[in-house]
């Protein structure tokens, strides 16, 4: 290890990360689905940014969100608008790149329309643009594995942190409470839960957060047996540090690298295990497009082949982009595997 | 003389080695009736070869390691019957100083907060006024203020043995159990270190409780040196006439192992034949009596208690004084 580096240990992980180059793909292509997620609807809206409409300015994308959060209420001219239809008569009006909605029906439009300058990525078997779904697929798709993997990530840490620290009969306990959890088969539980419960995207959440986390907490309770041998740990109780206190700022720095790996991981499949669950039609509501659900369109219309191509792309590129990510973590903060 | 700073009697303590849900368990019997006492502002040595459980010693003292059985009480306070808070207090007042100067301390957390943590845990100073006090200390030390600002892997393993006493000092204990403080470190800095202890005694008035097995190291810091052998003590004496009047073969046999500085004055070296023996199955009788050069019957039946050879010498051998 190098004895320079004085921004400290996290420091030296990025400048491993760095010289890198597949990690800093999968950082980048991350980084910008991040960025479509967070502005989808700025990216791809039915909505124009700005309309000046019988001498009034509106700014009707903006109107929403000030609207959704309780500030404003529509004006008048804008109440069930449509606005296709208001910007032909409107004097200006300024549109998102895609100037649709993912799941407006394109009623002037036609049905399996293949990619045109109209709609880029073409349309599915209701009229809707297929470049419009893609874009707020990011965001069901990124919202599902960031949430699914900070539930994962709570009850991993938190269980493994417990067995690895108290070791004994705690950790012969949790241990087992463990592997029985391994035990379950999620695809089916959800496939049955499915049947019972309406459709929700959030239960899909919840199901594949409380049932995935045993990898991580095994790799914490690991880790916790490690650190917690070493002798700055007995320092930290000796001076008279509360279990807490050695758990939280002493072992847990020290334990968390490789679960950040897991966690990147975590990511990708919850994302692949979505869009298969979308692609079988199960436990995601009808009307959302999500990139599974517009595979699935694909699977009985073999022709429209955009409908399959795109979002299978994009399924493909960001379940690698993770791994990527994954993968570079894992030699950055492995300081035996440095190859320089 | 009054009471002792630290009195420990009789103090047990085993691991269970091995065994799982239907196998049979070994038990290791690492302490095995230790009486140890440590005055105020004295420096009690002790001594032995790895794994006859002098650390174990030294971290059952402090609550690192729960004890079997026995008594440990410092200040006049029963430590194995300290509640939480009780404990916490107790720990202010007792510190350690580990070994392995990379492994004591934690690589991500700054210097300055190792070493000001124990001000935080006690509410003793926060902010500026903790800022000033780990400058001190590491002034103390013989460091420089704004080494407070980096991380370990920065420094020298004698660097990170000093930050480690200002750590254990920050809280102003009257005991610091020193666990081979500078084994791990080159000869050169070990005197450096060493050095600094004494300084820092002279000073702050602290008590050491000094394991090693390092005699010389011993000799040159303690007053009083404590000899271990397979978990209990064999020899106790003062350190000048532990060196100059041996009352125990064991305690002959390593200062006979000792280099000499001058070979033309060398003694004869005391070879010892074999292993030390399991303590997972220590010896009947006298617990040396396999490898000792004067064994006789009595030794192999009868264990040894300690008895007072001359004032304050104190050995566990049948035959004493040799």
């Amino acid at each position: 290890m190098t004895t320079r580096a004085r921004g400290g240990y996290w420091h030296e992980v990025w400048r491993q990360m760095r010289s890198t180059r597949r990690a800093m793909w999968g950082l980048w292509i991350v980084a910008s689905l991040a960025f479509v997620a967070v502005f989808a609807d700025l990216i791809a809206n039915e909505k124009p940014y700005y309309l000046e409409l019988d001498g009034e300015n509106y700014f009707p994308i903006a109107t929403d969100y000030a609207v959704w959060l309780g500030f404003e209420t529509w004006p008048k001219a804008l109440v069930n608008a449509d606005y296709r239809r208001l910007a032909e008569r409107a004097e200006r009006a300024v549109w998102p790149p895609i100037p649709y909605t993912a799941t407006r029906v394109d009623i002037t439009g036609e049905t399996y329309a293949p990619p045109s300058r109209e709609h880029w990525l073409g349309t599915d078997q209701l009229g809707r643009d297929v470049a419009a779904g893609m874009v707020h697929g990011v965001r069901v798709s990124l919202t599902i594995g960031l949430i699914v993997v900070a539930i994962q990530a709570t009850l991993g840490i938190l269980l493994g942190a417990l067995a690895g620290f108290y070791a004994g009969w705690i950790d012969l306990v949790l241990s087992r409470f463990f592997e029985l959890m391994l035990g379950i088969p999620t695809f089916f539980l959800i496939i049955t839960v499915a049947a019972i419960f309406p459709p929700s995207i959030y239960l899909i959440m919840a199901i594949l957060g409380l049932t995935g986390w045993v990898g991580i907490a095994r790799f914490v309770r690991a880790e916790f047996f490690k650190v917690r041998a070493q002798e700055f740990v007995a320092a930290a109780q000796g001076l008279g540090g509360s279990h807490a206190r050695v758990m939280l700022r002493h072992i847990l720095p020290n334990a968390i690298a490789p679960v950040l790996v897991a966690m990147s991981f975590g990511v990708a499949t919850a994302i692949l295990t979505e869009s298969g669950l979308s692609f079988l039609g199960i436990g995601v509501p009808q009307h959302l497009v999500t990139w599974g659900s517009i595979l699935a369109v694909a699977r009985s219309n073999t022709f429209a082949w955009w409908l399959a191509v795109f979002p299978g792309l994009a399924i493909f590129l960001t379940v690698t982009a993770y791994n990527l990510l994954g993968d570079g973590l894992r030699d950055a903060l492995d300081p035996k595997l440095d190859v320089r | 003389m009054s009471a002792p700073l630290l009195r420990v009697r009789g103090l047990h303590k085993r691991f269970s080695v091995g065994g799982g849900f239907l196998a049979r368990r070994a038990w290791l019997r690492a302490v095995d009736g230790v009486d140890l006492d440590v005055n105020s502002g004295e420096t009690v040595g002790l001594v032995g070869e790895s794994g006859c459980g002098k650390s174990t010693l030294g971290r059952t003292i402090l609550r690192l390691i729960e004890a079997d059985r026995g008594e440990i009480s410092f200040e006049g306070q029963d430590v194995r019957a300290a509640g939480r808070r009780e404990l916490r207090a107790l720990r202010r007042r007792m510190q350690i100083v580990f070994q392995d100067p990379y492994a004591s301390l934690n690589p991500r957390m700054r210097v300055g907060d190792a070493i000001g943590e124990g001000l935080g845990i006690h509410r003793i100073a926060r902010g500026d006024a903790r800022r000033r006090q780990v400058a001190e200390l590491l002034e103390t030390v013989g460091m420089r203020p704004e080494h407070a600002s980096r991380y370990p892997h920065e420094f020298s393993g004698g660097q990170r043995q000093r930050i480690g006493i200002a750590r254990a000092l920050a809280l102003r204990p009257s005991l610091i159990v020193a666990d081979e403080p500078v084994s791990s470190l080159d000869v050169s800095i070990q005197a450096q270190i060493l050095n600094l202890m004494l300084d820092l005694q002279k000073q702050l008035g602290v008590a050491y409780l000094f394991i090693s097995h390092d005699l010389r190291v011993v000799k040159h810091m303690s007053d009083r040196v404590f000899v271990m052998y397979l978990g209990r003590v064999v020899e106790e004496a003062p350190s000048r006439d532990l060196y100059a009047r041996p009352q125990h073969p064991y305690t002959e046999s390593l200062l006979s192992a000792v280099p000499e500085p001058n070979p033309g004055g060398r003694r004869d070296r005391i070879q010892l034949s074999g292993d030390v023996p399991s303590p997972l199955a220590p010896p009947s009788g006298c617990p040396f009596h396999p490898r000792c050069p004067r064994v006789v019957e009595r030794c192999r039946s009868e264990t040894p208690a300690l008895r007072e050879i001359h004032p304050g010498h104190r050995s566990a051998c049948h035959l004493a004084p040799l």
